[in-house]
């Protein structure tokens, strides 16, 4: 299928695990430990091998699952390490920043 | 962004409900599941778009002709690009000309000098199309009736066909199903672990605009959208297909 149009993902191998930062929304984030989360936060973020989904964790209680893109999951399942910096908090909206530990 | 995320994901149906025959929606946060797909998709597609290559049919057949397996995306342009401007992408053209413009070396991108594989072969092809008696009689205004048409053209299976077809009508009747979409529609659980587009092309085809409908997503959108992902992200792709 050479000649179909370009997209904007921008893979990222291994290599540059260390280097990798994105932002992910917590989808179904638990009300009770929502509660508890405010901005600035750090969630610890664990994989369910292989493809996800990725957990976001609040002092050992799970917020939620991330929806994030391959290249985090390739990564995290290479035996990289991320957490997640609260950002944002609306409602039952909530968005992290991702960086390598 | 954040807020089309959460306006996608609170309408998608639950991941236990069954999408298709055996196939159920899935976690959005999994990779490649169909929810997954839908929510990516929603997300990126307006990056996406098919285009033509060419100024008339013929030109398209062409320049499809001149690309496919094996050979690099921007060789196959270049190649395109030379039979165009030295004006032998027209009726009755010989086969010398087209043999003699295409083993001439190219120059890419990069300013390295390379050469067209298959040139005799591809040659032989265009010679064969552009010799065709029944060129007048092209049907562009149906593209399944256009699709079968193409087959009947030397060199064009049903992936090529479904390409050009796409590219010159815009179609969502025919997908353009290679080995990044079959794995892709493996994963999703959409096609069986032994699906062959060699042996099995149009069933497959159905079955992968029946997940389209069934995500309400475009095919001619999605399939591009697709192919770039998994394109990008093969390596991981074929790990957890092993997996």
């Amino acid at each position: 299928m050479s000649g179909s149009s370009g997209g904007g993902y921008d893979p990222v191998p291994s290599d540059d695990c260390t280097k990798l930062a994105t932002q992910a929304s917590i989808i179904s984030p638990d009300p009770e430990v929502l509660k508890k989360i405010s901005k600035g936060d750090t969630l610890i973020l664990k994989l369910k091998p292989t493809r996800g989904p990725i957990e976001a964790f609040f002092n050992k209680e799970i917020l939620g699952s991330v929806l994030a893109k391959a290249s985090l999951v390739e990564c995290m399942n290479a035996g990289h390490q991320f957490e997640g910096k609260v950002i944002e908090k609306h409602g039952g909206k909530v968005v992290i920043l991702i960086t390598p530990i | 962004m954040a807020d089309l995320v959460h306006k996608l994901i609170s309408k998608l149906p639950h991941q236990d409900n069954e999408l298709m025959p055996g196939v159920r929606w899935g976690n959005c946060c999994q990779l490649f599941t169909p929810a997954f797909w839908k929510i990516e998709y929603e997300v990126n597609w307006t990056r996406f778009q098919h285009t033509r290559l060419g100024d008339n049919i013929l030109e398209e057949i062409v320049a499809c002709l001149l690309g496919g397996y094996g050979i690099p995306a921007e060789m196959g342009l270049l190649a395109f690009e030379r039979l165009k401007q030295e004006g032998l992408i027209v009726q009755g053209v010989t086969l010398k000309k087209l043999r003699d413009s295409l083993y001439k070396p190219f120059k890419t991108s990069n300013g390295r000098q390379a050469v067209y594989r298959f040139h005799n072969q591809k040659s032989k092809y265009i010679f064969e199309l552009l010799n065709r008696k029944d060129l007048n009689r092209i049907p562009l205004k149906n593209d399944l009736e256009l699709r079968e048409w193409l087959l009947s053209v030397n060199g064009i299976g049903y992936k090529t066909a479904s390409w050009i077809t796409r590219n010159w009508l815009g179609s969502d009747n025919v997908a353009i199903l290679d080995i990044h979409i079959i794995r892709a529609g493996q994963l999703a659980g959409i096609f069986d672990m032994k699906a062959d587009i060699s042996t099995n092309y149009c069933q497959l085809e159905q079955q992968f605009l029946q997940f389209c409908y069934g995500i309400e997503v475009k095919p001619s959108l999605f399939d591009a959208f697709i192919w770039d992902y998994m394109k990008k992200n093969n390596r991981f792709a074929l790990k957890v297909l092993n997996s």
